[in-house]
């Protein structure tokens, strides 16, 4: 093999490859990354069996070949190479590898690339199109919401899912809930699938694109792809039932709020402060009259109290809070006014921008003697 | 003030029991498993002199003590006095391991200011234990868990015995390898047929020997019989399950009963989770047959449970697809995959659950104060199931 390229767009590629290079693993040739030539054009793949990612750009082809690069090396090496562009050149069988930029010179040995498993691209008609601003939103404004321990894998994912008109992302750990969704346009194919919430967190990082560009997203019974920009992702699926998230986001409300958000979150933060014990941060809220009072107590530290202004509709109301639920959810909203519809103190409650009916936050309560 | 000392309580069921009535002071008492099939779980030190001992069949025990007086274990009373018995041990020490009901390790490391010396504390908390307690225990003090829990047995009961450093090997020389902890019956027989009897022979054993007969563990073996222990004093060992079995005096095939006796055993198992604030994914039956066949089944929960009625539709459902053929000679429940109990509420609970939970809390409010058969669903009244179960 032996291609030179734009040392820039290397690096790209291999930065964006580099998510998918598996760090602990019993097979070596895992750890490397896979750069074959196609026509014009060379490809890098890694894979950890979890995700696999492939990138292509653009290249001048002087011969083709396929070599596996420890991806760890590569990726120190390429950012810090000298020159404007990089020539990559083997030996006769491939089997070590001479980089040269400017002034520098490496040798590597390649991993052998028969080894590799070559990621295979689905072949499905199974495929909707998203412009990746709305993706990277809906991804931002959800996955924080999912689990994090494994007992239940199915939580540990995002449901993605589209109607009519629109596509959602739905994720929860069991304790609270996001849902956003956005209008796109009419869709052939009806998507429902359950994706690792790792793998969207790296989509979101990838698609950080100025003008918007179509994401394609392709799908099986137990793989999902991304495909944009020459990037393309590929992920297992979670398999099972996600419950009906509809059930659980509630209607009716006998106390609701408006409040400014910057006040609601620095006083939240604040009386947080006190509320640390264990795994919870509990902190009380009244919300009466005109005002919120936000109230901690730990018995072993002291106590915090705050009280600010509200605007409140409908029955007082005195419920408990786990403090990061609250915080997790006033970071992602991004209006001023915020909304919280309440109804009694050992049930589910909605946090929402205000006159938003497309990002919907639910939330249990803490019990509180 | 540097090592580990052992708390064990005097035969703990049988104490309980004399204390709390008057009439059994200074006679025999063995607890335990009152029919054909049950076994002794603690006997009182005046039917320990006619040879009855844990774990013995019930009817050798009667056999050897006919005059005893058997009495069916209240495990939810021992309970309590243990619970008052560990609270008791953490005010003396930070470092608190419960290794059973009736013991615990404490670590001694820095308390020189609080206590004289290792016999004041000591002292101390025996004299606590009988203060508020009004039953005996033995204590042992060394310098690892292994040596502190053979001290404790040395001088029982109302025991104190310090192994101080130097002594161990004088010691343990002539004790026979039973008294290690970890070996049992299995052990021991392995043991003698090897030719070693006692501690001090195992300490001087070759380590290839051993080997050969107990793989990985014999290194730990040899450590435990030169009297080094290096485990450290791990306060609230967390349960990884709670489990409840009865064994029938007479295999019992009527599914009526067998559904009766899963409701009770899920309301042992549920009540235990519930005392430790612990909930639970996996619910598991386990049925032995009249052939000794044994079978598990489980069931994964969407949501942890500690409540009776959930884990009861589990098992029921879990002995429904079971199927039986054969009559049955054990029944097992019991929960694992545990989550503590959370005040969080979810947002994907059976709402039915909600109103279960508020209606166990009044139970076991009434239970903890007025004992366990202050109140009882219905369907356990038509059979007497309580001295059955232990």
């Amino acid at each position: 093999m032996k291609i030179i390229c734009d040392k820039n767009l290397l690096n790209f590629a291999v930065q964006t490859v580099q998510k998918a290079v598996a760090t602990k693993t019993p097979m070596p040739i895992l750890t490397g990354i896979y750069i074959t030539t196609k026509n014009n054009q060379v490809e890098l793949e890694a894979t950890d069996y979890e995700i696999g990612i492939t990138c292509t750009i653009d290249a001048q082809i002087i011969e083709n070949g396929s070599i596996v690069i420890s991806g760890k090396y590569l990726q120190e090496m390429v950012r810090r190479l000298p020159g404007e562009t990089v020539n990559i050149e083997t030996n006769q069988e491939d089997k070590t590898i001479l980089i040269t930029s400017g002034t520098a010179q490496f040798n590597l040995l390649s991993l052998p690339s028969e080894e590799f498993p070559v990621i295979q691209r689905l072949k499905t008609e199974n495929k909707i199109l998203v412009k990746d601003n709305i993706l990277r939103e809906l991804i931002k404004k959800t996955i924080f919401a999912c689990a994090t321990d494994e007992s239940r894998p199915i939580f540990t994912g995002g449901l993605m899912e589209t109607r009519a008109n629109d596509i959602r992302l739905i994720a929860t750990n069991t304790h609270r809930l996001a849902f956003k969704k956005n209008e796109i346009a009419l869709q052939s194919k009806k998507l429902q699938i359950i994706i690792p919430s790792k793998i969207l967190q790296e989509v979101a990082k990838l698609l950080t694109s100025d003008v918007p560009i179509d994401v394609e997203i392709t799908w099986t019974q137990n793989q999902v792809a991304f495909s944009f920009d020459g990037v393309y992702i590929l992920s297992r699926l979670i398999e099972g039932q996600f419950p009906d998230y509809n059930k659980v986001i509630p209607n009716d409300f006998s106390t609701e709020i408006t409040v400014d958000k910057q006040l609601f979150l620095a006083a939240v933060e604040r009386v947080a402060l006190l509320s640390r014990d264990g795994d919870y941060n509990i902190i009380k809220f009244l919300f009466k009259d005109e005002s919120i009072m936000i109230t901690s107590n730990n018995p072993e530290i002291g106590k915090a109290c705050e009280i600010i202004p509200g605007n409140i509709s409908g029955k007082e109301l005195e419920i408990a809070f786990n403090a990061k639920y609250i915080t997790d959810i006033l970071k992602n909203l991004d209006s001023d006014i915020i909304s919280i519809s309440l109804n009694t103190s050992l049930s589910p409650g909605c946090i929402k921008p205000i006159d938003d009916e497309t990002y919907i936050y639910v939330i249990t309560p803490v019990r509180i003697n | 003030m540097q090592g580990i000392l052992h708390v064990d309580m005097d035969a703990f069921f049988a104490a309980i029991e004399q204390r709390d009535n008057p009439d059994l002071r200074s006679k025999p008492v063995i607890v335990g498993g009152l029919g054909m099939r049950g076994v002794v779980a603690t006997a009182s030190y005046e039917a320990r002199k006619y040879g009855v001992g844990s774990a013995m069949p019930m009817a050798e025990a009667k056999r050897r003590c006919p005059q005893g007086v058997f009495l069916p274990a209240d495990h939810h009373k021992y309970q309590l006095e243990s619970i008052k018995l560990m609270a008791l041990l953490n005010s003396f020490s930070p470092l608190v391991e419960p290794l059973s009901l009736d013991e615990a390790f404490l670590d001694l490391s820095g308390m020189d200011w609080l206590y004289q010396d290792e016999v004041d504390l000591a002292r101390k908390i025996k004299q606590a234990i009988f203060n508020t307690l009004d039953l005996t225990a033995s204590v042992g003090i060394a310098v690892n868990k292994f040596l502190a829990k053979l001290a404790s047995d040395l001088q029982k009961p109302d025991g104190l015995v310090i192994i101080r450093p130097g002594e161990e090997e004088r010691i343990l020389a002539d004790l026979p390898v039973k008294k290690m902890w970890g070996v049992g019956k299995v052990t021991a027989g392995l043991l003698e047929q090897m030719g070693i009897m006692t501690i001090g022979q195992l300490a001087s054993a070759d380590i290839k020997l051993l080997n050969k007969h107990f793989g990985n563990s014999a290194q730990e073996l040899l450590l435990l019989a030169r009297g080094l222990d290096d485990r450290a004093v791990v306060p609230n060992h967390e349960p990884k399950s709670v489990s409840n079995e009865i064994t029938f005096e007479h295999d019992v095939t009527d599914e009526e009963i067998i559904l009766i006796e899963l409701q009770a055993l899920a309301e042992k198992v549920g009540w235990r989770l519930r005392s430790i604030n612990n909930t639970g994914y996996t619910i598991t039956i386990k049925v032995r047959f009249k052939t000794f066949q044994t079978i598990t089944r489980s069931i994964t929960l969407p949501e942890p449970s500690n409540l009776d009625e959930v884990i009861y539709q589990a098992v029921k459902q879990l002995f429904e697809k079971i199927k039986p053929a054969q009559p049955i000679r054990l029944l097992g429940v019991s929960v694992s995959n545990l989550n503590k109990y959370s005040k969080q509420l979810s947002l994907f609970a059976e709402k039915d659950n909600l109103r279960r939970a508020a209606v166990t809390e009044a139970v076991d409010s009434l239970k903890t104060k007025f004992g366990k058969n202050i109140i009882k669903r219905g369907s356990l009244l038509k059979y007497d199931l309580s001295n059955k179960h232990d």
